[in-house]
């Protein structure tokens, strides 16, 4: 247990120092691009002054160290991430609206690869070499190969278009008043609202799926490898041996120690599902956070990069560190490690 | 607990699953989802799908701020919340009463006195006086943004002398000074100020910007109801409006920010949209128009498509190196690639009060252009200087134009290079010299409709180094011919100085090939409603074709 501790403590601190690395990294590479933002903002025809006051206002005129000082103060002790050139907001406004929506899709997915991908690599590998196995690895073989957006129109043509079966796109609107998370899921819920839980249900199953498939199909294969490769460990043998049953074998002696291979691609793959969102959110008009990084990246938009950035970063880390806790927890020779 | 877990997990799967598999009930229920009708929402929950129409724009702006839009989707959400002194004639753009009844000027234009109306009121029942047109422009000029430019070297102050009565004073005389009041968006000063802010104005605070990022303060037909950033808009009637708004108009409007072609083609199939945007590419309103219930029409817009050639450059400094280009340039073969398009040998659109048919352009013709390449400078060594042709990136079909260009040219010896560079680099590109590629393509607007404007705004030293000019012109003689010709009240003699400079830009400067007339081709669907647009009542300026208050829900 205390090993336990003593490893997350450290990775926790790890992930503080490279956080901040990351934030300074970004915020001078952002001086580095061509161009005035303010400028590019406020359009061709806008007054001298107003582009001065404006980039005074965003502290765009004092140097680096203090402009990064000041940005870094302001997070630390007020949650400010500065003001949106994209949106005239705070950003923290913006992530606020935008990314509980991001977070959901992207939390829903992550289930779908969890649940989908590990079943299928499961039943292949279970099925090794059999017809099963091998519908499974060219449909998990294909699902690798062919992009999301993809899948998005295919899904749309056929379950929204055609057959109606969900909407083309969008998420249902609440009024002001019962967005408390913001999570449109939780917001229905919370309002008592079952239908309506039902509705944002039905309006993200698409683009989750169209976002999870392919992270299905190559944690399928992930898994079915780690279980194939178990099966001829020394422990299995024994395991059949000493007559345990053909089940308890599966879902316990070997899917333990597979896990620890899919547990940590699996963590990749979430993480990296919020980058990978933009096309799909744009495909079907979830106004989220991924559109909003990429929106504040093509306009060029400072303290948006930054802040996109900065929660890139605290997600990838924050989930790599939950994946590590996992690892920890299926194989104690990593946690000795971990502590020395 | 383990298993508790594994059994939660599988059950919301499973719920999700059957959630897909329950059906859509969507269209049966009269219940829409975020960008088609809402749920939730307060404003439509009561209306049948008929009161509402749907529609897209290419972009939803971060605030319907009057003191800050000037771009097309600013305008055509403006247009319906916000009103001004005068009202552009539908077929002319003459100046008509509109919040102002009548106006008077002394001999030289420097002092304006408007009467106002005396019966109109805010969205929120507030009655509107000469104090909000004051407010407006004060607001307007020291913002800064916006069409602020148009009014901050031409207007000295604004005195009110009573409730209905207001005088304009003028820094300098300006000939197309009540033209461009159709830029001059009047808001509601008392619900600003109730709801400013501490801020960068002295005493006003900030001026209500912050309020105004999802609220409206106008006197328009519409307000604005629910603002979604970057996302949608939804306006609601004003039941204060002091005009006439027909029967048959709908009662709510839902506008959504949409560019992606396959999504819009299956929401107006499906009914879930009614009105798509004017900038969908060729393929998709193709596509679209082989459905008998969905029409389009060609909106011109105020401005034009052009090709701007870098004067300042090699080898586009040498004038025949820009004339061979212009003859090398198949303008008939450009307009067929958007379904065909209106041709201007001025660089002003015809429509245009001010456009000259007084001058011609360069013809298509190989000989020509090779002719004008053996009399440059680079007539020995052009393929020494590579020309680059840029486009903007998801422009439409404007890559298409810029590949035909590219190939007319290397038939007639150029080396081209062709890029297709994103909105903020294509800004950054213009903005010197040596980064401005030899040519770009690229549309450029008037703010209001008379030669003047786009004159100014595409042709004068104010805006080299943007993207509206990247011909870098830099002419002191035109210059002065455009200041001198805005000066002008009298409008006779202005219309004689604007033909001039269209003259002496199509023959002594030659920056710029006049590509088309800019349109929009808007597609609808005409068994929900109909149009005057659609009627073939097209509007001299694009954003009052979208005045919903005109429309008629079926």
């Amino acid at each position: 247990m205390k090993e336990g501790l003593i490893y997350v403590f450290k990775r926790f601190i790890h992930i503080l120092i490279i956080l901040l690395v990351l934030s300074f990294i970004v915020f001078s590479f952002i001086r580095l691009i061509p161009g005035d933002p303010v400028k590019s903002t406020l359009g061709p025809l806008a007054s001298e002054e107003s582009v001065n006051r404006m980039t005074h206002e965003l502290y765009l005129d004092r140097p680096l160290v203090v402009q990064y000082g000041h940005w870094l103060k302001n997070v630390v002790t007020q949650g400010d991430f500065g003001k949106s050139l994209l949106t005239s907001r705070p950003v923290s406004l913006d992530i606020k609206e935008y990314l509980p929506r991001s977070l959901e899709l992207c939390f829903l997915s992550a289930l779908m690869i969890l649940v989908f991908g590990v079943l299928f690599g499961t039943i292949s590998a279970v099925f090794r070499n059999t017809w099963i196995d091998n519908v499974i690895r060219f449909l998990t073989y294909l699902g690798v190969v062919t992009p999301p957006y993809a899948f998005g129109v295919l899904f749309l043509l056929i379950f929204s278009y055609l057959l109606k079966w969900f909407p083309i796109g969008g998420l249902p609107r609440f009024s002001p008043e019962n967005v408390r998370t913001g999570m449109l899921s939780i917001d229905a819920l919370l309002m008592g609202n079952f239908s309506l839980f039902i509705k944002v249900l039905q309006s993200y199953f698409l683009p989750c799926l169209s976002l999870a498939i392919g992270s299905i199909a190559y944690q399928a294969r992930i898994h079915r490898s780690a279980m194939v490769e178990n099966v001829n460990a020394d422990f299995i043998a024994f395991a059949e041996v000493a007559g345990v049953s053909k089940s308890k074998l599966i879902f316990k002696h070997l899917m333990k120690p597979s896990f620890i291979p899919t547990l940590t691609v699996y963590g990749l793959q979430v993480a990296s599902l919020l980058g990978n969102a933009f096309i799909i959110e744009s495909m079907f008009r979830i106004n989220g956070f991924s559109q909003y990084s990429l929106n504040v990246i093509l306009n060029k938009d400072p303290y948006g990069i930054v802040a996109v950035t900065f929660i890139f970063g605290v997600i990838f880390a924050v989930v790599n560190l939950c994946i590590d806790i996992g690892v920890v927890a299926l194989d104690p020779r990593i946690r000795l490690k971990g502590a020395e | 607990m383990k298993k508790k877990w594994i059994f939660l997990t599988v059950c919301l799967m499973a719920l999700m699953g059957l959630v897909g598999c329950s059906g859509n009930k969507t269209q049966e229920t009269g219940e829409k989802t975020q960008a088609a009708v809402a749920t939730e929402a307060p404003v439509s929950a009561e209306k049948t799908v008929r009161d509402t129409l749907r529609t897209t724009q290419t972009a939803i702006p971060d605030t319907c701020d009057p003191a800050k839009g000037s771009g097309e989707n600013d305008d055509l959400i403006f247009v319906n919340i916000y009103e001004t002194l005068v009202y552009p004639n539908a077929t002319t753009g003459d100046a008509e009463p509109l919040l102002a009844t009548s106006w008077t000027s002394d001999n030289d234009g420097l002092k304006w006195t408007f009467t106002l109306r005396d019966d109109v009121k805010f969205s929120d029942g507030t009655p509107m006086t000469a104090n909000d047109v004051k407010y407006s422009v004060d607001r307007l000029i020291a913002i800064g943004e916006g069409f602020s430019y148009i009014f901050k070297d031409v207007i000295a102050s604004v005195d009110v002398v009573d409730d209905t009565t207001v005088v304009f004073n003028l820094k300098k005389s300006f000939g197309p000074f009540i033209s461009s009041l159709i830029k001059l968006r009047i808001v509601n000063s008392t619900l600003l100020k109730a709801n400013q802010l501490d801020g960068n104005y002295g005493e006003n605070g900030d001026y209500g910007t912050t309020y105004l990022l999802n609220h409206s303060a106008g006197s328009g037909p519409y307000y604005i109801s629910t603002f979604n950033v970057n996302d949608s808009v939804y306006l609601t009637e004003n039941s204060n409006y002091w005009g006439a708004i027909n029967d048959k108009a709908p009662k709510s409007v839902e506008i959504t920010g949409l560019l992606d072609a396959a999504t819009s083609k299956m929401l107006l199939n499906s009914g879930e949209v009614d009105l798509l945007h004017g900038r969908q590419v060729s393929t998709t309103l193709k596509s679209l128009l082989t459905n008998p219930e969905f029409a389009t029409t060609s909106i011109a817009e105020t401005g034009m498509n052009y090709f701007m050639m870098n004067t300042k450059k090699a080898p586009t400094d040498d004038l025949h190196i820009r004339k061979a280009i212009s003859y090398a340039c198949d303008r008939n073969a450009m307009s067929a690639i958007y379904g065909g398009m209106e041709l201007s040998d001025s660089p002003i659109p015809s429509s245009f009060w001010g456009a000259t048919d007084d001058v011609t352009t360069y013809p298509y013709s190989e000989e020509d252009a090779k002719k004008e390449i053996a009399l440059s400078s680079y007539a020995n060594n052009l393929a020494d200087y590579p020309v680059e042709i840029a486009y903007i990136q998801g422009n439409g079909d404007t890559g298409k134009l810029a590949m035909l260009l590219g190939s007319e040219l290397e038939a007639v010896g150029f080396t081209v290079k062709i890029s297709e560079v994103p909105w903020v680099l294509f800004c950054d590109n213009a903005a010197t010299v040596e980064t401005s590629p030899s040519i770009t393509n690229a549309n450029s607007n008037a703010s209001y409709p008379e030669a003047g404007s786009l004159l100014e705004v595409k042709f004068s030293s104010m805006t080299a180094g943007t993207f509206n000019q990247n011909e870098w012109i830099l002419d002191d003689k035109l210059d002065a011919m455009i200041a001198d010709s805005l000066a002008t009240v009298d409008n006779d003699a202005r219309l004689a100085k604007y033909a001039e400079i269209q003259k002496y830009l199509t023959t002594d400067v030659v920056p710029t090939i006049n590509t088309f007339v800019g349109a929009v081709k808007p597609i609808w669907n005409t068994s929900v409603f109909s149009w005057p647009a659609g009627e073939g009542s097209v509007h001299v300026l694009e954003e009052y074709n979208y005045y919903y208050a005109d429309f008629m829900m079926k």
